[in-house]
């Protein structure tokens, strides 16, 4: 324990006494981590974005005036009765037309036209389903011969693409995260590598006079091994606080803006998994520092 | 190094001399380990270090007190830490090492400097840190490679007569040297090295070219 205790003081005022160098370790693998925490963040988003969508994404069959009530019913009770499908909501004709009227899209002139006494909207059901697979159970009931002839349209086709239109587009983005993230953490053991190895150099004296009066190995090349955990530590904690200020900032500036929707979408992912992504980093912080560390010893520390 | 057979008893004190590449400083290296012999074995207490692994080797290295040219002093550490850092690598407690220095420190007339830094210390007493630190795991040999070497004359028969003294207690000493004035003063057994080799080995030796 005392041992630990010494190995431990000797790394703490290495680090500091390194001054700049250590700052500079500390930066770099900073940045990475900040890159590896955006990633994550925007990974979780994105999944929690598409299974969103895949929730709220909404078959709407909408009904010629010859169908009837009944046979409505009958459809939406066939489709409540699949274990996968959780809503089905009927929308009436005023129900419809208070969706139209709502419209921002809609030009006021024809807006005007479709009144409560002329009302042409169909009425429709509006199927939310879980599983994506389900659409295709819907679309074979829909074009049953029961039910084809009394179903104007359905907007069911429209929505696939757009789920796959994020699909490609998160891919994407994941590829360019995960690529970016991968630059900056090469960079970091890198630097962290020849920071080490600038350590060990200015400190070769020290070491021969170590071993002369009989430190062991472990005592000689652990305090460098702990400063490499300590960049990743710091790196962390740095990161972490980065990340959470610039989210806060981010929801207060982009207020009202384009962006508004996107941070709103990330920041509460972010504090949910607060702890987990730190962790994460932690981890890559502490794989990096000690690895890179590692390897720099061995390289440089002549036995 | 060629042909080197060597006996050192107990309590000796042995001075090795020769001339600047006579093998002087390769032979201290070896009985620290810091150099293997080609061929052959360095017997130390009846243990062939020649033979010792790189785990054993901090230990041995522990019951052997060096000092150097150079001093060898860590800058960033006052005195008190410099002679502390030798029981800190072997696990002490502090306790152990509270007792231990300030003794170690009064036997080489030092108390007074406990506090100050390598760098505000004059040659002699530098070196006489040296020897504390070499002295604080009460070892059996003391290997001295050109202790005087960056001294005056004074602080050299300093140096000179602490190491008579810790002799005297009882530890092995050896001394490479190319000093004259050291060696013919100290007047003790004189082992004389060129180009590698012993050529001479007296009792009571003078320093020969």
């Amino acid at each position: 324990m005392t041992t630990l205790r010494r190995i431990l003081r000797e790394a703490f005022t290495d680090f500091f006494r390194n001054g700049l160098l250590s700052v500079t370790a500390t930066l770099i693998m900073t940045l990475a981590l900040i890159c590896v925490g955006i990633f994550m963040v925007m990974f979780m988003s994105t999944n929690k974005a598409i299974a969103d969508l895949k929730n709220k994404v909404d078959i709407v069959v909408n009904f010629k005036d010859e169908a009837s009530e009944s046979l409505i019913s009958q459809l939406k009770s066939q489709l409540l009765s699949r274990q996968q499908i959780k809503t089905v909501r009927y929308i009436s004709k005023d129900d419809a037309l208070k969706e139209f009227q709502s419209r921002d899209s809609v030009k006021s002139e024809i807006r005007q036209i479709v009144t409560a006494q002329d009302n042409p909207l169909p009425r429709g059901l509006q199927i939310q389903s879980v599983d994506f697979a389900e659409y295709d159970y819907v679309s074979t009931l829909i074009k049953s011969t029961a039910y084809s002839q009394f179903i104007d349209s359905s907007s069911y086709d429209d929505n696939k693409d757009t789920i796959n239109n994020i699909n490609n587009s998160t891919s994407f983005v994941e590829k360019v995260g995960l690529g970016l993230s991968g630059l900056f953490i090469l960079i970091a053991a890198m630097v962290v590598f020849n920071t080490v190895k600038l350590a060990v150099f200015f400190r070769s004296k020290e070491i021969d006079v170590m071993r002369l009066v009989g430190a062991s190995e472990m005592y000689v090349k652990t305090p460098f091994l702990i400063e490499g955990f300590l960049y990743g530590f710091f790196a962390t904690l740095i990161s972490m606080g980065v990340i959470t200020g610039a989210i806060k900032l981010l929801g207060v500036v982009s207020a009202g803006s384009v962006f508004q929707r996107f941070i709103e979408g990330m920041a509460p992912i972010f504090f949910a998994q607060f702890w987990f992504i730190t962790f994460v980093m932690l981890m890559v912080g502490m794989v990096i520092g000690l690895g890179a560390s590692w390897l720099s010893i061995r390289k440089n520390v002549i036995t | 190094m060629d042909d080197i057979n060597l006996k050192i008893f107990p309590r000796d004190f042995v001075i090795l001399v020769g001339p600047s590449g006579a093998g002087k400083s390769t032979l201290v290296k070896m009985l620290i380990r810091e150099e293997k012999p080609g061929k052959g074995s360095i017997y130390v207490a009846g243990r062939d270090i020649t033979k010792l692994n790189s785990y054993d080797l901090p230990y041995y290295r522990r019951n052997i007190g060096t000092v150097y040219q150079d001093y060898k002093l860590l800058p960033t550490k006052n005195v008190y830490e410099n002679i502390a850092y030798a029981l800190e690598v072997s696990g002490d407690s502090d306790e152990e090492i509270k007792k231990r220095v300030p003794k170690v420190l009064k036997s080489v007339n030092l108390e007074d400097k406990a506090q100050s830094y390598p760098d505000q210390l004059s040659g002699g007493e530098a070196q006489r840190v040296s020897i504390a630190r070499a002295l604080i795991h009460n070892p059996k040999i003391l290997i001295a490679d050109e202790p005087t070497g960056n001294l005056d004359p004074e602080a050299s028969r300093e140096v000179a007569d602490i190491l008579e003294k810790i002799n005297c207690l009882g530890t092995t000493v050896i001394l490479a040297t190319h000093d004259r004035e050291l060696v013919d003063r100290m007047r003790k057994r004189v082992v004389a090295m060129k180009q590698g080799r012993i050529i001479s080995d007296q009792r009571h030796g003078r320093y020969v070219c």
